[in-house]
């Protein structure tokens, strides 16, 4: 797929510029990598503060890369920075608990799942094991099934699957989520059970 | 959206994500990209939270950009200013060097204000009485420190100097080189004075620390500063200049920023400084000294590893404080390394609060609120926290009063840093 491709490129993009960075120790050397993530940065700041806050932010996480890569061997850098905003919001969130002005909930907010990260590009196996997938397919519950069929293999946007099946549209995006997660696992299964009967 | 380099794009390009948002995308797009968020959870986290504000987002990138851009390169901003504000102040020093130069025959001849000028030396208490130092002037320091009323330093006298100074001898103190003139014109008239006056300030200072047993709500500041009152002739009142001392007086600080109002500069290898003065010269200085002492302004220096100290500006030529190291202290309740420092400072914080505090109806209670937040890099203030409770109604005035009181200017490291303040409350005081 085009865009997982694209993923591994920018890996290597990425890591030509840590070491570029690391050489000269430039701010503008880690501009001019942290450019390419700002605007993601920036939207996951905005799950949990304002506008401005955000930017304050972005501009703070910034602050602590020009130490951290530094320091750290980063494999993964957008894993990484992904991690790094995560836990740069939740520290601010959490501190900001305490503080009688602003409440705000951190039970409301969904916890990632590690497995996310280690399995990134797991898509590659979703798609070459369409067979094995079918198969699995059954096993979901009705609502994944559907959304996950119309969203992988009929190629609709959110909007249309929520059109098409009445769902609404918070829960297409779980049951996408969740069929997602379930069709891998079912598949491990299988692939397990596979190599044992070897 | 503005890009540094045309060839590293943004990977999931913000105007593919506002298209989306504002649901400008066609469905397949609209598809493309949400299959790329199930794979990329960082993406899809991205949208969550996009998805919760306005669709279009482009000011506020456009303006992370610029200001990652700032962060990035600040230096060369900052050479500038710096280099004409030391030429400025330069060529000030000539001026009042030739015309010190000038005089210094001219003196002996003409006793004209019939003071027995020996040499420069400092007469303390005597000085107000034999010049014309204005009245004003010296009431402003007793009021200034009220701890500091015995380090309070009588002021150099300098010769009666009357008369502009003549082009020509600028020469003479033009071979020197130009920083180096700011301070040695300035020393040059008053040789024999400089002795004494070092050991004065170091008397002057222990005096201080001795008065100021520093209440924790109380700012550690202590400035000491001299005021040399040269001809007015040759003193630019658009430049306010200064030196920043360590605690002994005998050398510089370097790096200090320094700070009156909106406009700031750093003290070069020697501990001086020059600052623009956009508030005087219009109206003259005495009179300007006589009239509200509220137009004055703060004069605030703080540094990594020495306690922020802050004096007001009175129309003085030359202004020189004396930081004191964070290590030096005992009571480290409000100060540490590279501390926030509130605009106008922290004495005339100390007064806000005191003036604005409102005592809750119905409460008879007395006693104080101490209040810690954290001064974020911008100059926000977030995370408050009562530490010592009184009252609920005092807690939350105290907080509301510091939340709109004066901004704060960040620490000078770029990290958030904790602030603890006490805010009284009286009950006879706010009948």
């Amino acid at each position: 797929m085009a865009f997982i491709h694209h993923n591994s490129d920018n890996g290597a993009e990425d890591a030509q510029l840590i070491r570029i960075y690391k050489q000269s120790g430039k701010l503008e050397d880690l501009a001019n990598l942290y450019q390419r993530y700002m605007n993601l940065v920036y939207g996951v700041c905005l799950r949990y503060f304002d506008e401005e806050a955000s930017k304050d932010a972005v501009m703070q996480i910034f602050e602590e890369l020009i130490v951290k890569l530094q320091h750290h061997e980063v494999q993964n850098f957008k894993s990484w920075l992904h991690v790094l905003t995560r836990n740069h919001c939740l520290m601010k969130l959490r501190a900001m608990k305490n503080k009688e002005s602003r409440e705000v909930s951190l039970d409301g907010l969904p916890v990632m799942e590690n497995e996310q990260f280690t399995h990134h590009d797991g898509g590659n196996a979703l798609e070459t094991n369409l067979q094995e997938m079918e198969r699995c397919m059954e096993t979901l519950p009705e609502e994944q099934k559907r959304s996950v069929d119309l969203f992988y293999l009929k190629e609709k946007s959110y909007k249309e699957v929520a059109d098409l099946t009445g769902y609404e549209m918070k829960k297409v995006k779980s049951y996408i989520q969740n069929g997602k997660r379930n069709l891998k696992n079912c598949m491990e299964q299988q692939n397990a059970a596979a190599k044992q009967s070897y | 959206m503005q890009q540094q380099n045309n060839h590293i794009k943004p990977l999931a390009d913000p105007e593919l994500i506002r298209r989306y948002l504002a649901g400008e995308l066609d469905s397949k797009a609209m598809h493309a990209l949400e299959r790329q968020a199930l794979d990329d959870p960082f993406l899809a986290e991205a949208l969550d939270g996009f998805e919760m504000h306005a669709p279009d987002q482009r000011i506020n990138l456009a303006d992370l950009s610029k200001r990652l851009a700032q962060r990035v390169q600040p230096a060369p901003k900052r050479v500038i200013p710096m280099y004409l504000r030391w030429a400025a102040a330069a060529a000030v020093c000539l001026a009042i060097g030739s015309s010190v130069i000038w005089l210094w025959p001219a003196r002996n001849q003409s006793e004209i204000a019939k003071v027995t000028v020996k040499t420069d030396t400092i007469i303390p208490g005597e000085v107000a009485g034999l010049v014309q130092v204005p009245e004003t002037m010296t009431t402003f320091r007793k009021q200034q420190n009220n701890a500091d009323t015995k380090s309070y330093r009588a002021p150099v006298v300098p010769p009666p100097a009357l008369a502009p100074a003549p082009q020509p001898q600028a020469e003479v103190a033009a071979a020197e080189p130009a920083p180096a003139a700011t301070f040695d014109v300035g020393k040059a008239s008053r040789l024999a004075a400089d002795d004494n006056k070092d050991t004065a300030d170091v008397i002057a200072s222990q005096n201080l620390y001795k008065n100021n047993n520093f209440n924790p709500s109380d700012v550690s500041v202590t400035s000491l500063y001299s005021k040399r009152v040269t001809s007015p002739s040759g003193f630019d009142p658009y430049m306010i200049k200064g030196r920043i001392l360590n605690t002994k007086g005998d050398s510089g600080i370097a790096g200090v920023t320094v700070s009156m109002g909106a406009v700031g500069t750093i003290t070069d290898n020697e501990g001086y400084f020059s600052l623009p003065n956009d508030n005087m010269g219009v109206i003259p200085r005495m009179k300007k000294m006589s009239s509200n002492r509220n137009e004055y302004k703060q004069v605030t220096a703080y540094a990594s590893g020495y306690q922020s100290s802050s004096t007001t500006f009175k129309g003085d030529p030359f202004i020189r404080m004396q930081l004191r190291r964070t290590t030096d202290t005992s009571t480290t309740a409000l100060s540490s390394n590279n501390e926030p420092v509130p605009v106008g400072g922290f004495e005339k914080f100390e007064i806000y609060l005191a003036k604005n505090v409102q005592y809750p109806a119905g409460l008879t209670v007395s006693g104080k609120v101490r209040v810690q937040f954290h001064v974020a890099p911008d100059g926000s203030l977030t995370d408050f926290r009562v530490l010592k409770k009184l009252q609920p109604e005092c807690d939350q005035e105290a907080i509301r009063l510091i939340k709109a009181g004066p901004a704060w200017m960040p620490a000078a490291n770029g990290k958030a840093v904790k602030v603890k303040v006490d805010v009284r409350f009286t009950p006879e005081a706010h009948q």
